[in-house]
């Protein structure tokens, strides 16, 4: 199994706009959001691994996000290191709170594994907004996040921050698409159809299971850290339960389990929310009906439910 | 190597107040297929449970090949080449014949797995996936659903997955449990093929079917084995008549 034609046709389909938007407007607002965007994109993508593809629902992967965006700025700012530095460092350090999550998160199944990434991620909020204080700023957050300094280029210029950001997330969503596709892949999604079967095969579920959530983990501090960059900015809400919600409806919204659905469901997600915040405060009940209706008429999510339908378009032209 | 695949030693299993299975010491030999019958209740899938490592809160130990694994994990027992069909088919719904059977492939081909797409690996597997589909007739349906087959297909392809890994053991649990009439002689031959070479435990209610597949016959009830040997044997044993074939034909 390769990467599928649906997959690369997106793919095909969204690469002209990602190169062409900075070309047509120079608008900070535009680019900044196209930004927040594509940073966003690699959290859902990296979260629906976990999500979508192994089909646990973790509402803790929060602590991922603002890990990475806390030790990007830790890092630059306590011990004066490059931010690339930082970077590699934030992946590390999500990537293995994920693996600590493990141990007690995959102990169980269901609902619980939810209430335990839930609890243990809440802990990491308190800590980090009152306890860690000294570390982290408490509730006032760490201002003043470095950009990347990168062969001299200026990125505090929105233009140049964008293609960084760009190809960041081009790389993620390709490796994405292998890891998916890759024998691995399968395996993730053989666990979540059955688990039984997959084991009496002879594949230890328990380890695949510890290894997709430190991959998701990983992927997620790196959008902590690109997005702590952005917003030149870190605070305890990157670390708290609703920002894992978040990420949970953008993945339903565009599709779980798909490769650009999670990213289909960030562009939505944020396109709405910018829009309807311009003209009512409460955007969020808005946004909350239309997340209801979405999931009543489209339960594949958006991208979900074009896939299906492409499939069924497909399979009628093969068998006439 | 030894001559005994699996060894069951003063085995017991307890429900609460229920003993499934007493005090059961049993050695299965190399490359021969036994069948397990019994009423009912007898303890036959948990006897399977527990060689397979489903069922690890047992009384006494369980050897493969002389090591004891009695504490080893279903996919570690697995690796060590022992393969489990179900009663209630144990497939991936979603998926298609073919990818059915490539995660089955896999795990034969390596240990890790691999986090790239690699061609050479695909074809690997493709040799393994083509001749399985071959020997269980599927070959005409490998891009269908799984979920969406017959009951019949459905239960050759429980079959190839759990052949793919190659295990040197099987256990099989009723692998014709609800299938159509017209289908009982291909699933018979393709039991046979399966078989040869391989240390096999057979559970089965079909009579004719397991008396031609088995060089042994098992008979449990109440948790422990009442009796065993050939067909023949035990065909013409009194006590199996009255607990087990008498009841049988009633029904």
């Amino acid at each position: 199994m390769n990467v599928s034609r649906f997959d690369v046709v997106i793919g095909l389909l969204l690469a002209p706009l990602v190169l062409v938007l900075p070309l047509v407007t120079q608008n900070d607002f535009y680019l900044n959001l196209a930004t927040l965007i594509m940073i966003w994109s690699i959290f859902a993508v990296g979260f629906d691994f976990v999500f979508g593809s192994l089909g646990m629902v973790s509402f803790g992967h929060a602590s991922f996000l603002g890990i990475g965006g806390y030790a990007v700025a830790i890092v630059t700012q306590r011990f004066g290191l490059p931010f690339e530095a930082g970077v590699a460092l934030a992946i590390v350090a999500a990537a293995t709170c994920a693996w600590i999550y493990s141990f007690f998160a995959l102990r169980v199944a269901g609902i619980f594994f939810s209430l335990v990434t839930l609890a243990l991620s809440q802990l990491l909020y308190i800590l980090a907004d009152s306890k860690l204080r000294d570390w982290t700023g408490g509730a006032d957050g760490l201002p003043g996040v470095a950009r990347p300094e990168t062969f001299g280029i200026d990125f505090f210029n929105s233009v140049h921050f964008y293609w960084y950001v760009a190809a960041i997330f081009a790389v993620v969503m390709v490796v994405i698409a292998i890891i998916r596709t890759s024998p691995f892949g399968r395996v993730v999604m053989a666990i979540q159809q059955n688990e039984l079967r997959t084991q009496q095969l002879g594949y230890n579920t328990h380890r695949i299971k510890q290894i997709t959530f430190l991959l998701s983990g990983a992927i997620s501090g790196l959008a902590g850290a690109l997005l702590a960059s952005l917003l030149m900015y870190v605070n305890p809400q990157m670390l708290h339960w609703s920002t894992s919600g978040d990420v949970i409806i953008m993945t339903l919204l565009g599709g779980a389990g798909t490769l650009w659905g999670p990213v289909a469901g960030v562009i939505l997600f944020e396109s709405l929310k910018e829009w309807l915040s311009g003209w009512t405060p409460y955007w969020y009940g808005i946004l909350g009906i239309l997340f209801i209706l979405a999931t009543l008429y489209f339960p594949k999510g958006v991208l979900g439910e074009i896939q299906a339908f492409a499939g069924r378009v497909r399979a009628r032209g093969r068998k006439p | 190597m030894t001559a005994i695949a699996l060894q069951c030693i003063n085995v017991s299993v307890e429900f609460g107040a229920l003993r499934a299975i007493d005090d059961v010491n049993y050695d299965f030999e190399r490359g021969l297929v036994y069948g397990l019958i019994g009423p009912n209740g007898a303890g036959k899938t948990t006897l399977l449970n527990v060689l397979a490592g489903r069922l690890l809160k047992h009384k006494g130990s369980v050897l493969c090949e002389g090591q004891d694994m009695s504490s080893l994990a279903p996919y570690q027992r697995a690796t060590k080449g022992i393969g489990r069909s179900f009663q209630i088919t144990q497939i991936y719904p979603a998926l298609s014949v073919l990818e059915n059977l490539r995660i089955a492939a896999q795990i034969k081909h390596s240990r890790f797995v691999p986090f790239w797409i690699s061609p050479r690996y695909d074809r690997q597997l493709a040799t393994d996936i083509d001749a399985m589909l071959e020997l269980t007739g599927l070959t005409a349906y490998r891009d269908d659903i799984a979920g969406t087959m017959s009951y019949g297909l459905q239960r050759a392809l429980e079959l190839g997955v759990t052949l793919l890994p190659g295990p040197r053991i099987l256990l099989l649990d009723e692998p014709m449990a609800g299938i159509g009439h017209h289908e009982i002689d291909g699933a018979t031959k393709l039991i046979q093929t399966a078989s040869a070479g391989r240390t096999v435990l057979l559970i089965e209610h079909n009579m004719d079917v397991i008396m031609s597949l088995s060089n042994r016959i098992v008979v449990m009830s109440n948790g422990s084995i009442i009796a065993q040997g050939t067909p023949d044997q035990v065909k013409a044993d009194p006590t199996v008549r009255s607990v087990y074939l008498g009841e049988d034909e009633s029904q």
